[in-house]
């Protein structure tokens, strides 16, 4: 049986460590019981989470060049991280490595909310005052998990 | 040797972080702290993974990886800690730790009755000298980079 790939959460933080803005995909429309999943609150900690072991990374990095922690993998997940050039961090937790998906938010990052004048840089984006990057996102997910449920 | 699936360095830690083992091979930086920044990296995440797994997941921290290395995570039951660094091409190594750990690092080390406990259970563990683990640690982990 073929696995699927599901999005379980999206998170972005700002290059100082903090949540700028968490979704998560609310446990009915996975086709898997997994009982209850609310992590709201956790989002804070995976945000200084993070944050504090990209800097240990560079203590850590056995090669003259280091890099950014890019996937976490646990038992029956993982975690991608996408950090831009300006330190802010895309996250997604999902069952599997998922192909481009970061990169495509980022873009929307940059298009809705990077070349917003009015959104100040420490704002948390929220749906209410920018939908339009929030409702993209979780459409794009939904698209996702939609496509592979279906496979 | 390529880079992407080579063996880097090999770290065993007791259940304090205490380092026990420290073996290189093709490392190009060594920070005056890779130790202990080593063991806390690994530390914040086994604690830290699980939280955010959906509840029928066990969420258990394996590896994770950047562009230039990969470090892959065992902890043993009775905590002992196993890191291994290495190119990023490298599989998954959960399960060929978890060998090691019962057919090389249980006999030659807790089974050894020239490696000294310290009758002090808060005490660091003396670190392994044996030169028979070393050329164990050696070949196990060749094979472990070197796997069809």
């Amino acid at each position: 049986e073929k696995k699927k790939k599901m999005i379980y959460s999206f998170i972005v933080v700002s290059d100082s460590g903090t949540l700028k803005y968490s979704y998560i995909v609310p446990v009915e429309t996975y086709t898997e019981n997994i009982g209850d999943y609310d992590i709201s609150n956790k989002m804070i900690r995976v945000a200084s989470l993070i944050f504090g072991i990209d800097n240990l990374n560079l203590s850590v990095c056995p090669m003259n060049q280091s890099s950014d922690i890019q996937v976490i993998h646990c038992k029956g997940y993982c975690m991608q991280i996408y950090t831009t050039p300006l330190q802010v961090r895309f996250i997604v937790v999902a069952s599997q490595e998922v192909d481009g998906f970061l990169e495509k938010a980022y873009g929307l990052y940059t298009q809705k909310i990077g070349k917003n004048p009015y959104f100040d840089k420490d704002q948390h984006i929220k749906p209410d005052t920018n939908p339009s990057f929030t409702n993209e996102i979780v459409s794009m997910i939904n698209t996702h998990n939609e496509s592979t449920l279906s496979r | 040797m390529n880079s992407t699936n080579q063996i880097i360095a090999f770290y065993i830690y007791d259940k304090n972080g205490n380092n026990m083992f420290y073996r290189e091979w093709n490392r190009e930086k060594r920070d005056q702290y890779h130790f202990k920044n080593t063991y806390n990296i690994v530390s914040v995440l086994k604690t830290t993974c699980p939280m955010f797994s959906p509840p029928q997941k066990e969420g258990l921290f394996e590896s994770f990886v950047t562009q230039q290395y990969k470090l892959h995570f065992y902890e043993s039951p009775t905590r002992y800690s196993f890191i291994v660094l290495t190119g990023v091409k490298v599989a998954t190594l959960s399960q060929q730790m978890s060998n090691f750990y019962r057919e090389v690092f249980v006999p030659y080390v807790i089974r050894n009755p020239a490696y000294k406990f310290p009758k002090d259970f808060a005490e660091p563990l003396p670190v392994i000298n044996s030169e028979k683990f070393g050329e164990a640690v050696d070949s196990s982990v060749f094979q472990w980079v070197n796997r069809k």
